[in-house]
């Protein structure tokens, strides 16, 4: 029988308070890894800075993992406080929620650990950069002397060290994933949220802003060399490329999908919905790739391979990464009821 | 595993009247702004002039694979073995809004205080009360009618064990009810160009 009509649910059940933790969880699984790639690195190569790299990329990749946990929390419309009981309330482990919880607990406690053996005791005390040590230090008490004594108590050596670091970073993979798993648990429903597509979406989204923030950050409070600045820049360029290139194929599985996906296009061409895609892609993908070709073009002593100017790319990288969840937040639509 | 209980709803029945959403706010004291337990859309097609409308009746499916249950972090949302009615525990929800993303027929609502309810089938009144009440039982050994069937006035809406359901639906109604996994019978509308099928 043919359908009579097509009945449109209900659609915006999440706020931006759920695009901002799906963009920090992101953000800061990239920065992780981006740690872990220069420790890998800096382990092998006499050079400074990777170890800056590595400081900068555990202490932002905590930062923005407890932001994000916090605003996580705040979108929760239940009481508050019900939601810390989730070591004994989130038990249906069918639901990614419950699953990307303990994800996010326990990468939080690495990441935790890791910026602190990175920042305190006594390989620190040589080299005494990074965010957390100045702020300990302030808080005075000789809670540092404490916290030194504390990382090199605990820090971990020989296999255990490497076991740290594999689990780390696949936790940090582990919580990027689920971001998007979170979403496409439910893509059945919501074309929009492709099962197949928006895993790598994220994780290269991810990646590609935890490169931009660690580096941006490092070059400003470490002087990185530019050497350095510009290997990571290549990286994120090759990230983004393949970003670029799920995100289009996302964009072609809804053309050729049902109702929801015809309205979802028709979303993403029209009104609010159009300029966030006009800016995620420009921002998050053709501007900053285009800078490169730039600087690549023009040699390292143009105007645009300043560190100025290289800062303002990875600046974009980072807000399109943003706008990147806004969208799929708040263009998503889920699947009318066909009336036959 | 019990009888599983479900909604029977004819589209041709169906004057699009609203007694039934609005006699279920009343039983379960929800918002009459906000709070829609079951609505009542009227679905058309064709463009002006060549326009048809159809009134529906919807509310909580039930469904026989609940996915709004799956996704629910605190399993606040249960399934009953015992009826199939899924009822959700509002003491534990903590209003992650998951269940609206998963339900394809828009069935959970959030209330002022952010936790979700939706229609239990009338086994208790007001949010929540469905949650560890006894099985559902017939008019007949003593269960009440749920408020939207009460109160349907061309009986489009109907409520029972699946199985009581089905001899009184068409063997296409049937058919269609094999294939979808939700614990709702729906009669199509036999006639799509009628702009209001309803004949008294």
């Amino acid at each position: 029988m043919a359908s009579f009509g097509l009945w449109w649910g209900g659609v915006g059940h999440w706020d931006v308070f759920v695009a901002i933790y799906l963009f920090l969880g992101g953000i800061s699984g990239g920065s992780f890894l981006v740690a872990s790639i220069a420790e890998w690195f800096g382990e092998r190569r006499q050079q400074a800075g990777y170890a800056h790299i590595s400081r900068w990329g555990w202490t932002l990749s905590f930062g923005t993992i407890v932001v994000g946990s916090w605003t996580l929390l705040a979108h929760l419309s239940g009481p508050f406080l019900r939601a810390f009981m989730f070591p004994v309330k989130f038990t249906n482990w069918t639901s990614w929620m419950a699953i990307g919880t303990w994800v996010v607990v326990t990468f939080s406690l690495v990441v935790m650990a890791r910026m602190i053996w990175a920042t305190f005791g006594t390989a620190a005390v040589d080299d005494p950069s990074g965010l957390p040590r100045h702020l300990v230090e302030r808080v005075g008490f000789g809670l540092t002397d404490l916290v030194d004594r504390g990382a090199d108590l605990t820090r971990p050596t020989g296999p255990l060290r490497r076991l740290v670091q594999v689990t780390g970073v696949g936790l940090a993979v582990m919580l990027v994933i689920y971001t998007a798993l979170l979403l496409s648990a439910v893509g059945w429903l919501v074309p929009l949220w492709n099962q197949t597509l928006l895993p790598p979406l994220f994780v290269a989204s991810g990646f590609s802003a935890g490169i931009a923030l660690v580096i941006a950050v490092t070059a400003w409070q470490n002087d990185l060399d530019g050497g350095l600045v510009h290997r990571f820049g290549l990286l994120d360029d090759a990230v983004i490329v393949v970003e670029g290139v799920v995100l289009a194929t996302l964009l072609y599985t809804l053309t050729t999908g049902g109702a929801a996906a015809a309205r979802t296009v028709d979303g993403l061409t029209s009104g609010s919905g159009l300029l966030l895609l006009v800016g995620m892609v420009s921002a998050g993908l053709l501007l900053p790739l285009a800078i490169s070709a730039a600087q690549e073009l023009l040699g390292s002593d143009s105007l645009l391979a300043s560190r100025q100017v290289t800062t303002a790319k990875f600046g974009l990288v980072i807000a399109g990464s943003f706008l990147l969840r806004v969208l799929l937040i708040f263009t998503a639509l889920q699947q009318p009821i066909i009336v036959t | 595993m019990g009888e599983q209980w479900g909604f029977y709803f004819d589209s041709d029945k169906c004057i699009g009247c609203h007694a039934c959403s609005v006699s279920c706010k009343q039983r379960h004291g929800r918002d009459p702004e906000q709070d829609e337990w079951r609505t009542v859309t009227n679905v058309t097609t064709g463009e002006f002039p060549d326009v048809s409308s159809l009134p529906v009746s919807m509310s909580c499916m039930h469904c026989s694979d609940a996915p709004c249950e799956k996704v629910c972090p605190c399993n606040s949302i249960q399934k009953r073995e015992e009826d199939g009615i899924v009822v959700v525990d509002r003491d534990s929800c903590i209003g992650c809004h998951y269940c609206g993303w998963a339900c394809p027929y828009g069935a959970p609502t959030y209330d002022d205080g952010g936790i979700m309810s939706k229609c239990n089938l009338c086994i208790g009144e007001g949010p929540g009360g469905g949650h560890e009440m006894p099985p559902r039982e017939e008019q007949e050994d003593g269960g009440a009618q749920p408020a939207c069937v009460d109160n349907c006035v061309g009986g489009a809406i109907q409520a029972g064990p699946v199985s009581e359901l089905k001899e009184q639906a068409t063997t296409e109604a049937v058919e269609r009810f094999e294939q979808e996994p939700a614990n709702v019978i729906v009669e199509a509308n036999r006639d799509d160009t009628t702009a209001f099928p309803y004949e008294a």
